[in-house]
C-alpha cells in the first residue's frame, strides 16, 4: 500500500471514530435528559392537580390559578384520580383501565412510578391529603420533545458527521501529501544519481538536528561523498599512473633500444645501464608513492579517523610529491606554526588527507611547470589552515564554477596532461573531514588553494 | 608589558607590521591594539543604535580575522592581546585621550605606505600619530614586496613574506 494512502486511512478511521463516539454520546445524553425532564413536568402537574382537586377550597383556588397561569398544557394530557380504597389490587384495577399492570403495581408499592409506551408517558403517585385520605394519581401525556426535537437532533448529527467525513478526508489527503512530498523528492533525486554522475547531491536546507528529512538528505550526501571519494581515488590512481609512469618507461625503453641497436664498447653499455637503473629507480619510487596514495581502503582496515599532526603531514606530503615529481620545488612556510603544538592536531583519515593534499600540490606543480610552490600551515581560531600557492597558469574566472565537476578541465590546460579528477577528489576528502576548500585564481598569475580542517580539541597527549 | 597601537586599514598585508613588532620585541610581553580611523554617522538615530562589535563585524573580513587568529596562536605567550578598535575623533587631543584611555606605550606605523581608504568613511591616522606625545616607531614599508598587481586581500598574503623564490 502506498504510504500516502496508509496515512489517509489511519487519519480517517481515527477522526471518524472519534466524531462518531462523540455524536453517540451527545444523542444518548440528550435523550436521557429529555426523559427525566419530562417525568419531572408530569410530577408537578400531578401534584398541583391533586392539590387543587382534593385539598380545601382556599388553597386549591390559588394553586389552580397558578397552574393555569404558568403551566402550559401538555399534548394529550390526561389526569385521573382514584381513591386508593377503590383501587384495590393492581390486577383488578388494570382490568378496568388500560394502564400497564406493572406500572400500577409499582406505584402502589413504591408510592410513585414512571412508565412510557412509545410516545405516551405515564407518571403515577400516591397522594395523601391533609385529612389523611390516600389517592392514586395517574397522569399521562405525549412527549413532544422526544417525538420532534430528538429526530431533528439525530438528523443534525448525521449530516454533520457526513460533512466531517468529507472535511477529514480532505485534510488527511492534504496532510499526507505534505508529509510524503519531501520523501518523494528525495527518492526522485536519488534515482537520478548513478555511477556516472556521482557528484550530484541532494539539497539539504536545514542543518539543525530536529529536521528528520533534512538529516536524511544530509546522511545521503555524506554517503555519496564517501562513495564518490572511493570511486575517484581509483580513477585518480589510473590518471596519475598513466601520466607519471610513462616518462621513465619511455626513457628506459629508448635507452635500451639505442644501446642494442649495434655492438658497443663495454663502457657505453655500463653508461646506458646506469641510466636505465636510475630511471628504474625513479619508476620504483613513483610506483611506490602512487600505490601508497591509492591504497586507501584497500588495506583491509576500516577507514578510521586518527589524530594527526598537520606539520608532520605536510612534510610527508612534500616527500611523496617529490618522489612522484622529482622536479617539483616546494617551499613550506612554517612561520605561523602555533606555540602550542596540540593546536596542530586534527582528527583525520591520514591516507585520505594525504591524498588530497598531494593532489593539490601535484596540481600546483604541474600547472606551474614546476615553478616553486608555496605551502603554508597555520592555526586560526579552531581550524588548521593550509595555503597552497603556485605561480601557474591560473583558472579563467568564467570557469571557476565548474572546477569541482569531475572530468572538467579548464580551457587553458591543453598542454598539460590530466583527467580533471584531482580537485573534486580533494574537495570530497576535505568535506568528509568537515573542512572547507576554497580556490582563488588569477589567470597567468597563479592559483591559491585554501584548505581548512577543524582542529581536534586536544589539550595533551592521549 | 607594553601596549602598542598600530594603525590598520584592514588589509591583510598590513598585519605584517604586527609580526614585525613582535619580532622586534622578542623578550617583552605585548598588547597590541589595531586601530582604524573612521568617521561615525552624524545621524542621532544611527548613533542611538550604534554597536561597536556589530560595526567591526561589518568592517572586518573573515580572512582578516583568521589572520589575526594565526598571529594570536603563533605568538601565544608573547602576545597578551590583539584587539581591533576604531578611532572616530576629530581633534589631536581626542586622539591623545584615546591613547591615554588605552594606556598606549608606543605606536608603530609604516613610514611610507600610501594611505588607501578602506571604506568611504575611513581616514588616515598618520597625522594624528605624528602629533601625539607617545613614542613613535616608523617601520619601512617594503613596496617591492607589494608588487602584486591585484589587491586581493586574501589569507595567503600573510604567508610567504620572506621573498617568494623565483625560478
Amino acid at each position: 500500500m502506498k504510504i500516502q494512502n496508509k496515512i489517509i486511512y489511519i487519519l480517517l478511521t481515527l477522526f471518524i471514530g472519534y466524531t462518531l463516539l462523540f455524536s453517540v454520546f451527545i444523542y444518548y445524553s440528550i435523550s436521557k435528559y429529555a426523559f427525566t425532564d419530562f417525568y419531572k413536568r408530569l410530577e408537578i402537574r400531578a401534584i398541583t392537580t391533586a392539590k387543587s382537586q382534593l385539598e380545601n377550597q382556599n388553597d386549591a383556588d390559588i394553586i389552580r390559578e397558578l397552574r393555569q397561569e404558568y403551566l402550559e398544557k401538555l399534548q394529550d394530557e390526561r389526569i385521573e384520580i382514584f381513591k386508593l380504597e377503590d383501587v384495590g389490587n393492581a390486577q383488578d384495577f388494570t382490568a378496568s383501565n388500560d394502564y400497564n399492570q406493572n406500572f400500577v403495581e409499582e406505584t402502589l408499592n413504591e408510592g410513585k412510578a414512571t412508565y412510557n409506551n412509545k410516545n405516551s408517558f405515564y407518571y403515577g403517585a400516591i397522594y395523601t391529603t391533609a385529612l389523611g385520605e390516600d389517592f392514586l394519581i395517574i397522569i399521562s401525556a405525549e412527549n413532544y420533545f422526544i417525538t420532534h426535537h430528538i429526530t431533528y437532533l439525530r438528523n443534525l448529527l448525521f449530516s454533520s458527521l457526513i460533512i466531517a467525513i468529507l472535511l477529514i478526508f480532505l485534510i488527511s489527503y492534504l496532510f499526507s501529501r505534505r508529509i510524503v512530498s519531501p520523501i518523494n523528492n528525495i527518492i526522485n533525486k536519488v534515482k537520478e544519481i548513478g555511477s556516472e554522475n556521482l557528484h550530484l547531491r541532494l539539497e539539504s536546507k536545514a542543518q539543525n538536528s530536529d529536521d528528520i528529512i533534512g538529516n536524511l538528505s544530509q546522511t545521503f550526501n555524506d554517503m555519496l561523498n564517501r562513495l564518490e571519494t572511493s570511486f575517484e581515488s581509483q580513477k585518480n590512481f589510473i590518471s596519475n599512473a598513466s601520466h607519471e609512469l610513462k616518462t621513465p618507461l619511455t626513457t628506459i625503453i629508448g635507452e635500451a633500444d639505442v644501446a642494442l641497436s649495434r655492438v658497443r664498447q663495454p663502457s657505453e653499455y655500463v653508461e646506458s645501464l646506469q641510466v636505465i637503473l636510475e630511471e628504474a629507480d625513479k619508476l620504483d619510487k613513483k610506483t611506490k608513492a602512487l600505490l601508497m596514495l591509492a591504497q586507501t581502503g584497500f588495506d583491509g582496515k576500516s577507514q578510521k579517523l586518527v589524530i594527526l599532526r598537520t606539520d608532520q603531514l605536510i612534510l610527508d606530503v612534500k616527500d611523496t610529491v617529490e618522489k612522484i615529481n622529482p622536479q617539483s620545488q616546494i617551499q613550506i612556510d612554517f612561520s605561523f606554526l602555533p606555540e602550542n603544538p596540540f593546536m596542530l592536531k586534527v582528527y583525520a583519515n591520514e591516507s585520505l588527507l594525504h591524498l588530497a593534499l598531494c593532489n593539490i600540490i601535484l596540481n600546483a606543480c604541474k600547472y606551474s611547470d614546476n615553478k616553486p610552490v608555496n605551502v603554508g600551515v597555520g592555526v586560526a581560531d579552531k581550524h588548521v589552515v593550509f595555503i597552497i600557492k603556485d605561480q601557474g597558469i591560473g583558472i579563467p574566472e568564467s570557469e571557476m564554477q565548474f572546477i569541482y565537476d569531475p572530468y572538467f578541465r579548464a580551457s587553458n590546460t591543453k598542454k598539460h596532461e590530466g583527467y580533471g579528477i584531482g580537485l573534486p577528489l580533494a574537495r570530497n576528502i576535505v568535506k568528509i573531514h568537515k573542512g572547507q576548500l576554497d580556490v582563488t585564481s588569477n589567470v597567468g598569475e597563479g592559483t591559491t588553494v585554501k584548505v581548512t580542517i577543524p582542529c581536534a580539541k586536544i589539550e595533551q597527549f592521549i | 608589558m607594553k601596549t602598542i597601537l598600530i594603525p590598520t586599514d584592514f588589509q591583510i598585508k598590513s598585519l605584517r607590521l604586527v609580526r614585525e613588532v613582535l619580532q622586534n620585541n622578542p623578550d617583552e610581553e605585548l598588547k597590541i591594539i589595531l586601530t582604524h580611523g573612521i568617521y561615525l554617522s552624524n545621524s542621532i538615530t544611527d548613533l542611538l543604535f550604534f554597536s561597536k562589535s556589530k560595526f567591526l563585524d561589518e568592517l572586518v573580513t573573515e580572512d582578516f580575522n583568521t589572520s589575526c587568529d594565526l598571529i594570536r596562536n603563533t605568538y601565544e605567550s608573547q602576545l597578551k592581546g590583539l584587539f581591533i578598535d576604531t578611532f572616530s575623533g576629530l581633534t589631536k587631543s581626542s586622539f591623545q585621550n584615546f591613547l591615554n584611555a588605552h594606556q598606549i606605550d608606543e605606536i608603530y606605523y609604516f613610514d611610507n605606505k600610501p594611505f588607501v581608504a578602506y571604506c568611504k568613511k575611513s581616514f588616515d591616522l598618520k597625522p594624528y600619530i605624528l602629533k601625539s606625545k607617545v613614542k613613535q616607531v616608523a617601520i619601512k614599508w617594503d613596496a617591492k614586496a607589494q608588487s602584486s598587481s591585484k589587491e586581493s586581500n586574501q589569507l595567503s598574503e600573510i604567508f610567504f613574506i620572506h621573498g617568494q623564490m623565483t625560478s
